[in-house]
């Protein structure tokens, strides 16, 4: 040691002397900067854990509830946002809820099970009766439904969870803002809400009314930082019925819950929304200039899940229905083709 | 590594490489003082004339050595040696404190230079800012990136590094010792004078 910093006659090797210090110093100096940078991220990371804990919970419950539901996209009715005519988009009030047919329907084998599902999917996309090869869509689709319930989750490394999250967010970033939009139904919304930073807000009279998620009181101008896109439930009392007798209400009230979503969130489902109908129009030779407001994209949320906490959705389309009567069935790795998180939710066998 | 990429974005790339290098030259001087230094007594209770045979002179040994020959044989001579040796102690000790005098003076001017230059920068972000209608967080925020940082960073390292490092060189440890090796070498010349007397 003597040898690596003095010379024989005893005096010091001050140039290897002088880097060790300056690296030291600087040494000193980082970790005098990560110090200071270091409570910021403990907080991230509670914050982390408690997300991916509410989740977890959330997860099983949808594995044991029946599972498809139909929230249907609306502009929100609230005073600061009116309702801008070009984005149509659909609310189909009209529908029955999955879980109420459920459990009313007769027991039976399987394939008669999958036969009725299909048919109560035919009535929920509001199609009228069609030909033997569109019902096999139907049924197909139906049948993918149901039997990957359980596996609309992907458990993913750090460093891949950040780039499928990158590649979520950057199709929102990507849409063209003026653009007629397509109808979107979210069949587990309700489930997966929170994944997207959605507030499910209990809304009376046309006027935001109370949290329910915690049944706090909302004021209006504290839903501004929201889009003036919201989704709507369509059958609030189905779907929201304990947190509405929680807060106080009851069905004699005219009660609508919706979902408040922020503005890159609720891109990036237009984004894909509008890629599926494009797609769907382009396979089926229709003309180009079709109305994207003449159709509705019926789509699921994959939740994307960091090992050691945090998690997002991922909206991907399913099915393409035109006011026409025409579905189209959207291939997933046709249409988004070159999608890192399509892909890598196609490679996990979750799609 | 983000101390490093902080330090560089905030400074500039050019004012924060100027930094670093000026910081690494003063730490390399305070390295040579204290290798000339570490053996002098700083204590005010220690007494030089005990410590001349310390190694704290051994630099001089050669010197000392003709001067004790100059003393026997010519004593007009002597005079000479011993200038010799106040200029090595010059060179060995007092030009670094010339030395890190001077890049304490040069990184203060750097460090206005840096905040005129940031400051450029900053006004002129600023202005485009304001004429194309950006709102003011933006605009601040624009100013911030493009100078202002290194407008008040420069100023801020230049002061704190210039305060440190002249504290440093007026302190016990450096100025004190220096100090005190004239001393002892001053006692050491008069031994020897003394020697080659008798």
């Amino acid at each position: 040691m003597k040898a690596l910093f003095k010379h024989g006659n005893g005096r010091l090797k001050t140039s290897r002397i002088t880097f060790l210090v300056f690296i030291v110093m600087l040494v000193c100096l980082s970790l005098v900067y990560k110090m200071g940078k270091s409570a910021d991220k403990a907080i991230v990371k509670i914050e982390h854990v408690f997300k991916a804990q509410k989740k977890e919970v959330r997860q099983l419950a949808e594995t044991t509830e029946p599972p498809v539901k139909y929230p249907a996209p609306e502009k929100k009715a609230e005073n600061r946002h009116p309702v801008k005519k070009n984005e149509n988009i659909k609310v189909k009030k009209d529908l029955q809820p999955e879980k109420k047919v459920a459990s009313t329907s007769p027991s039976g084998s399987t394939t008669e099970k999958t036969v009725r599902k299909n048919q109560r999917v035919k009535e929920k996309v509001n199609i009228s009766p069609e030909p033997a090869e569109k019902k096999q869509i139907k049924f197909t689709m139906a049948q993918d439904l149901s039997t990957k319930k359980k596996d609309k989750t992907l458990h993913l490394a750090s460093k891949d969870y950040f780039e499928v999250y990158k590649h979520w967010q950057a199709q929102g970033e990507t849409m063209d803002k003026g653009k007629t939009l397509v109808g979107v139904r979210i069949l587990n919304l309700e489930n997966v809400y929170d994944l997207f930073q959605m507030k499910p807000v209990a809304v009376k009279e046309d006027v935001p009314h109370t949290d329910l998620e915690d049944n706090s009181r909302v004021a209006s101008a504290s839903l501004s930082e929201f889009s003036s896109t919201c989704f709507v439930v369509t059958n609030p009392w189905e779907k929201w019925e304990h947190a509405l007798k929680q807060a106080g209400f009851s069905k004699k009230n005219n009660i609508a819950v919706r979902y408040y979503t922020y503005d890159f969130v609720r891109n990036s489902i237009y984004a894909r929304a509008l890629k599926a109908f494009e797609w769907s129009v382009e396979k089926q030779n229709l003309p180009d200039d079709t109305d994207p407001s003449t159709a509705d994209v019926l789509g699921v949320v994959y939740a994307v899940n960091k090992n050691g906490g945090g998690s997002f959705g991922v909206f991907v389309p399913k099915q393409v229905d035109f006011n026409s009567n025409l579905s189209v069935k959207i291939d997933p790795m046709a249409c988004f083709k070159g999608q890192k998180d399509i892909e890598t939710l196609n490679r996990a066998g979750i799609l | 590594m983000d101390f490093l990429r902080w330090f560089l974005e905030n400074f500039g790339i050019f004012f924060g490489s100027v930094f670093l290098f000026y910081f690494f030259l003063m730490i390399r001087r305070l390295v040579v003082l204290y290798d000339y230094l570490r053996d002098v007594p700083k204590g005010e209770n220690e007494t030089v004339l005990e410590k001349t045979g310390l190694n704290s002179l051994s630099f001089l040994s050669s010197l000392f050595q003709r001067l004790e020959k100059s003393s026997k044989s010519q004593e007009t001579y002597s005079s000479f040696v011993v200038d010799a040796i106040w200029a090595e102690i010059d060179c060995r000790i007092s030009v670094h404190f010339q030395a890190i005098s001077g890049y304490v003076s040069t990184l203060v001017l750097i460090g206005f230079a840096g905040t005129i230059f940031g400051s450029i920068g900053a006004f002129n972000e600023m202005f485009q800012g304001l004429a194309s209608g950006k709102n003011a967080a933006v605009v601040f925020a624009a100013s911030w990136d493009k100078g202002l940082s290194t407008a008040l960073y420069t100023s801020l390292g230049a002061a704190a590094i210039g305060g440190v490092v002249l504290t440093l060189i007026g302190s016990r440890f450096l100025l004190t010792r220096a100090k005190r090796l004239e001393a002892m070498v001053s006692l050491k010349i008069c031994q020897i004078l003394e020697r080659g007397a008798q």
